[in-house]
């Protein structure tokens, strides 16, 4: 039996919560315009850890799919017909693999969060194509080739998220000291 | 927007359908599952579209709010017909232009896989429509119950799945207030170039993150004042019964949906 503390179960719940707010608060960039709720996907990874990071985006995905309207359009059961479910399905393990690179890391500087957000892309995108794939070929049966998949799942919107990667590996280092210092005592200090 | 979030789909109403049991409910809707993937032929679908426009009616919906669930998905919809139209091959040849021809089987295909589509979405958007995300959550964790041995936290992420609904709409309120008071300080969330609106975000995401820490520390204190520990020997104060009525709704869909997915 897996346990969870009630410490780390609300938090996860919590994170869950701010994940569904972030696509709710948009941030205007020339020609990306993006909404927080990516970066909340680096920041659980590095703030919370693997494991609740994996737990707090699975919930998030859970509510999503009972219906709350918190994915890009909408939610509800049928939402893992669309074809970009498996980019959220990402999120989560790629929240796991960004906290997991960090637990690692010695050196809490730009380029080892760089890294990290990185890889944790990498898984996201990983899921969303294979996905895309299948699910264009399986489920809409229609027949669609590897390459053609990457393209559109891939090569098409990464640059965007390159960017918002960089962004969050900015202010990482920043903003994680900033909450460890208003939070001399609580939670977070074994993480 | 707020209440949205709150009730997700949910639309109130007093029918046999919403009063079921809801496990009865994601019971019935995995047999519908299975059958729609078994069912090969257009009287099959012709049985199950009965099916499906019965438990609307019980269920006392206005048919416009399940085509409003089928609108996110049309593109899926209309790009799997299109693509079967002019890529499938078979059959008499029914239209023709130029280098582009649209075939029998592709007009079968393309309206067959369309017609999947739909009747999944319509289907299972009735299971939100119809129930609450509370109750939902509470049906989902005692139907995964018996997972619990395998290792599955069953009432640890539906309580995780509650907490989260409930603070959705705390946490933003709580983001458009730390937005207006950094910006009456001078923040400034829109100027700059990249870099600087990265360094902008700081302002907004550390008591963000400062709040959902403290947040979390003060609630798992009060749950656990309140004798919290997990889900072992918990009351409640509304327990799911599954009643006759459950029994008999789930029993007669099951056979009604074995038989449509074996035979048609």
């Amino acid at each position: 039996m897996i346990k969870i503390k009630t410490k780390d179960l609300v938090l996860a719940a919590l994170f869950a919560a701010l994940t569904a707010v972030g696509a709710f608060i948009r941030v205007p960039i020339p020609y990306v315009p993006f909404t927080l709720q990516v970066l909340f996907v680096f920041f659980a990874g590095s703030l919370l850890g693997s494991r609740l990071a994996l737990i707090s985006q699975l919930v998030y995905l859970g509510i999503g799919l009972i219906g709350i309207p918190i994915f890009t359009h909408g939610g509800g059961p049928s939402y893992i017909l669309q074809p970009t479910f498996g980019y959220l399905i990402g999120f989560a393990i790629g929240a796991y693999v960004i906290g997991k690179i960090i637990e690692n890391l010695r050196d809490k500087t730009f380029i080892n969060f760089l890294l990290a957000n990185l890889s944790g892309l990498a898984v996201v995108y990983l899921f969303g194509v294979v996905y895309l794939y299948f699910n264009l070929n399986y489920i809409a049966a229609t027949a669609i080739s590897l390459s053609k998949a990457i393209k559109i799942g891939f090569l098409l919107p990464i640059s965007g998220d390159l960017l918002l990667c960089i962004i969050a590996a900015l202010i990482s280092k920043n903003v994680i000291s900033q909450v460890r210092e208003a939070l001399p005592v609580m939670s977070i200090e074994n993480r | 927007m707020l209440n949205d979030i709150m009730i997700g789909q949910y639309i109130e109403k007093d029918s046999l359908i919403h009063n079921l049991d809801p496990r009865a409910k994601i019971l019935v809707i995995s047999f519908f599952i299975i059958s729609i993937f078994l069912i090969e032929s257009f009287l099959g679908y012709g049985v199950l579209a009965l099916f499906i426009l019965l438990t609307v009616f019980l269920s006392r919906i206005n048919l416009k709010y399940i085509l409003r669930s089928i609108k996110p998905l049309l593109f899926i919809i209309i790009f799997t017909l299109v693509i079967h139209l002019f890529m499938t091959k078979g059959g008499r040849v029914l239209w023709h232009w130029n280098f582009l021809s649209i075939e029998e089987e592709g007009l079968r295909m393309g309206s067959f896989m369309s017609l999947r589509l739909i009747f999944l979405i319509s289907y299972t958007s009735l299971l939100t429509l119809t129930t609450s995300p509370l109750e939902l959550t509470d049906g989902l964790e005692r139907l995964l119950n018996p997972f619990k041995r395998i290792g599955l936290p069953a009432h640890e992420l539906a309580m995780m799945m509650t907490i989260a609904l409930r603070f959705i709409p705390t946490l933003l309120e709580e983001a458009e207030k730390i937005m207006k008071a950094q910006k009456a300080r001078g923040a400034d969330f829109e100027g700059g170039n990249l870099i600087q609106k990265a360094k902008n975000l700081i302002p907004l995401l550390v008591p963000l993150f400062v709040n959902a820490f403290r947040r979390a520390d003060e609630l798992a204190l009060a749950m656990e004042a309140r004798c919290y520990r997990g889900g072992e020997n918990r009351t409640r104060m509304n327990v799911l019964a599954f009643a006759r009525k459950d029994y008999i709704v789930t029993v007669i869909s099951i056979i009604y949906l074995s038989l449509v997915g074996i035979f048609l």
